[in-house]
């Protein structure tokens, strides 16, 4: 009988408990199940339901292997105990639900969703021992994980981290597709590590921009596709500080931002044990939370199941639709946008100089420098759908939503530091925190889709969904009406309102509406 | 404290083994005391490992360590041990599991896990009678040939024990255990025939082996839970829903499920949302009725003159479910 080990405790079942519905079973198998684990009729990792076991892993990290105290991803299932500490007025939360802790938990759900998440914070805080864990959670032995991993350094070329053509056939070879490429083990991973990856040199970063960005590598005209991955890596800076600026496409590959929050000394005795007893936690993961590589691919199948209701989402296309917005970047109204300025290199200031009449300090669009891209939003929605998943949920909660957001548009969303927002009183820390600030705009963002009453009253809503039902057998007289419908609608808009963001793409769904009936009517005329 | 020498040779050839186990064990389980811990290992572990040995003296070793490990976990819990907050489980493996050094010996790994969690099990849930399991188990427990059955009777004699949410289950074991274990374990005296007993108790929830099916109907047949300041879960006076062939109740904005028949009732967390959907169901049998304090079913006639003012009534086939506003208990009522 091995010894037992404190390090392979992994949390009981269920780990996030949810209230059991009415038609419950109850199995008298449950007598023998209790505080003394016996070893044959211990579960069978194999029958725990994913979710189930990815929570397991989650609580074995946190618990067991990376002292991580920060329980930052809050949720309440009553309204939460706070106390106002200190001269600034700190807000402490002790929150009602089960929290976690970003630092795992995102990590984690970046292993189960097979996306990109980049760890930043100082050295020594855990961001290459949490990689490293991921990479053994996915069944690799520690040996190949550290193996494979690849440490960015000033001197890395494209040879090191994709491989070399083999030498005797670059004397040999009469064509270019005679010449084998010995691939470097760690793109068939699927798990890929890519520590300090902000040292690594330009050129190289744009090798590396491939296989992360399209899935393979290519040398010499030779192609080596590689298997759908979770990508992990660290960085002592994410505001490319590092050896080398980071190339802007390869930051915008990168899907998720986790920050290595410090170490509570107050923990010190568990690092002692840990000295003591000579033991490294990535060398102990317990074989229940390995997954294998079915499982991965049945977990990514069961988080695309996970449904987004209509007003979460709607909520989400509100948020989005603040940021790109910018009346004085174009003439045209479809190029009213801050990605017109950003491509013409006119200075940001020049912009904002211009901007009359909005409430500068309430439109959530004057905070940013920018909007929401689309590979955002998908990343906004996979993730949303995979923490529902991790809390045993089949249906995304708003709350998912907020908590994964600020993580995704970490490096996504630039701030406008000098925007009013940020000198209104007790605003001036979020220009340090973006966490915070993400957090907070999208709190703002609800609160006025609440005010608006868009839950209960959205013209354009109506009109789309109407328009979704389908042109088919629509008569003229109908598809007239709601022409007149939609232009009217622009109509009172247009007189006196000011225009915001979520306005400006309200208007240009209805432009879009317009158009379509448009063409229907032109057709059904010529029938 | 002398130790037996089967113990104390088992333990003498793997010293450093066992101490290095407590000392594993006590960096996670802080209130594992050396003193409690040795002192279980000097009495049950001792009196386990001594019965083992007059049956079969190459079994010893292998019970010893899983009672040792077994050991760790109840000690260091305070489930077992000088300092234990139940004394259910000292009691089990004295009176319990040496009496059954046979099957011990054949499958230490599952009898000593399962008779501890057993009584854990019924330790844990309120209204049950651990005592009674260990009763039953002592007497029978020498009686079952092999370890299957041994942990059938187990599961049975819980049900018997009070923990009526295995009623289905515990029906169906009668009918896969040894007929005089079953007549015994249920103190169905009454009975001669196995399928007439299961029959009956299938049927009939307020059914009483001893006596046979000669319940009157309109009986007080138990009154379950209790106010939370005498050990109970109800903040306030509950009321009650019917759900299939359970009850939910409700307290403040606190839920649970009932389960109840003649040998005890069990609550189990329910939530709001289950109890209104419930409630909205609620259907009384058409026969039944109360006029002025009289509860009428089938020309049957009960009192309710002393419960003050009815708060709640639900019905299923079997049961009336009663709630007053001047008790924190609800009042069972056979309608069988």
């Amino acid at each position: 009988m091995p010894l037992l080990n404190i390090f392979q405790r992994v949390s009981q079942s269920p780990t996030n408990p949810h209230p059991t519905p009415g038609s419950r079973k109850f199995d008298v198998a449950d007598l023998y199940t209790g505080p003394v684990t016996s070893q044959t009729t211990a579960s069978d990792p194999a029958a725990t339901p994913l979710d189930e076991k990815l929570r397991q892993a989650y609580f074995w990290i946190v618990n067991t292997a990376i002292i991580s105290t920060h329980y930052d991803v809050e949720y309440n299932e009553a309204p939460p105990q706070s106390f106002i500490l200190g001269d600034s007025k700190s807000r402490l939360t002790l929150p009602s639900g089960q929290s976690y802790s970003s630092f795992v938990l995102m990590p984690l759900l970046t292993f189960a969703t097979r996306r990109k998440c980049l760890f930043v914070g100082g050295p020594g805080r855990g961001k290459t021992a949490s990689a490293i864990l991921m990479g053994v959670l996915a069944g690799y032995s520690i040996r190949d994980v550290r193996r494979a991993m690849q440490h960015g350094h000033p001197q890395m070329t494209i040879a090191d981290l994709l491989g070399n053509p083999l030498p005797a056939d670059l004397v040999n070879a009469q064509r270019i597709e005679d010449i084998r490429i010995s691939w470097r083990q760690w793109l068939g991973m699927r798990v890929k590590i890519i520590d300090e990856y902000n040292r690594i040199p330009t050129r190289t970063q744009s090798a590396l921009l491939t296989v992360m960005g399209d899935n393979y590598a290519e040398i010499l005209n030779h192609i080596y596709e590689c298997p759908e991955s979770a990508w992990f890596l660290t960085a002592n800076d994410d505001q490319g500080g590092g050896t080398y600026q980071v190339i802007e496409a390869l930051r915008d590959r990168i899907d998720i931002i986790v920050q290595a929050l410090a170490f509570n000394p107050r923990f010190l005795a568990d690092l002692l044990t840990r000295i003591e007893e000579n033991l490294r936690p990535e060398e102990v993961v317990p074989r229940q939370i390995v997954f294998n590589e079915a499982q991965i691919d049945q977990m990514q199948l069961e988080i695309r199941s996970i449904t987004v209701p209509v007003d979460v989402r709607r909520r989400l296309e509100f948020f989005a639709s603040q940021f790109e917005f910018c009346e004085v970047a174009g003439d045209q109204f479809e190029y009213k946008t801050k990605d017109t300025a950003r491509l013409t290199g006119i200075e940001w200031h020049m912009i904002t100089a211009q901007d009359t009449g909005r409430d500068r300090l309430k439109d959530l669009g004057c905070q940013t420098k920018n909007g929401i891209s689309v590979r955002a939003l998908m990343t906004l929605l996979i993730y949303a759908k995979a923490l529902a998943y991790f809390r045993g949920n089949r249906t995304v909660e708003l709350e998912d939503l907020r908590q994964v957001l600020p993580f995704i548009l970490h490096d996504k969303l630039t701030p406008d530091t000098d925007a009013p927002f940020f000198d209104a009183p007790g605003n001036a820390v979020f220009r340090s925190d973006q966490v915070g600030w993400l957090r907070k705009v999208f709190d703002l963002s609800c609160a006025d889709y609440d005010r608006l009453n868009l839950d209960r009253e959205d013209p354009v809503d109506q009109l789309a969904q109407e328009f979704a039902q389908g042109l088919d057998g629509l008569g003229e007289s109908e598809t007239r009406n709601r022409l007149v419908r939609i232009e009217r609608l622009i109509n009172e808009w247009s007189k006196g309102k000011k225009l915001y963001g979520h306005l400006y793409d309200d208007l240009l769904e209805l432009k879009y509406l317009h158009q379509r009936y448009t063409n229907y009517l032109r057709w059904l005329k010529t029938q | 404290m002398t130790i037996g020498p089967a113990l104390a040779s088992v333990l003498r050839s793997g010293r450093s083994d066992f101490n290095a186990r407590f000392e594993a064990t006590r960096r996670n389980l802080r209130d594992l005391q050396p003193e409690s811990f040795l002192e279980f290992v000097g009495t049950r572990i001792d009196e386990l490992a001594t019965a083992v040995n007059s049956v079969s003296h190459d079994s010893v070793a292998e019970t010893t360590m899983v009672a040792y490990d077994a050991a760790l976990e109840l000690v260091g819990q305070n489930l077992a041990g000088p300092s234990a907050r139940m004394k259910v489980i000292d009691e089990g493996w004295r009176r319990v599991l040496t009496k059954v050094p046979h099957l011990v010996a054949s499958a230490p790994d599952q009898i000593i896990p399962a008779v501890s969690n057993a009584l854990y099990h019924l330790a844990s849930v309120q209204g049950t009678r651990p005592s009674q399991w260990i009763d039953k188990m002592e007497s029978l427990g020498p009686q079952c040939d092999t370890v299957e059955t041994f942990l059938k009777l187990g599961q049975l004699v819980a049900w018997r024990a009070g923990l009526a949410h295995f009623r289905d289950d515990g029906i169906s074991l009668t009918e896969e255990l040894p007929p005089r274990l079953v007549f015994e374990a249920l103190d169905a005296s009454a009975y001669k025939d196995l399928s007439e007993l299961s029959s009956d108790l299938r049927h009939n929830p307020w059914l009483e082996p001893g006596k046979g099916a000669t319940n009157e109907p309109l009986t007080i047949v138990s009154q379950v839970g209790a106010f939370r300041g005498f050990g109970g879960l109800f903040l306030k006076p509950p009321i009650v829903a019917a759900l299939g062939e359970h009850f939910l109740a409700k307290s403040d904005n606190d839920c649970w499920l009932i389960t109840a028949d003649r040998f005890g009732a069990t609550f189990h967390r329910s939530t709001l949302k289950e109890f209104e959907g419930a409630g909205l169901q609620m259907q009384l049998p058409p026969e039944l009725s109360i006029k002025s304090s009289i509860l009428e079913f089938g020309g049957h006639r009960l009192d309710l003159s002393d419960f003050g003012d009815l708060t709640s009534a639900a019905a299923n086939n079997s049961t009336l479910a009663l709630t007053s506003a001047l008790s924190h208990s609800i009042t069972l009522v056979a309608l069988l």
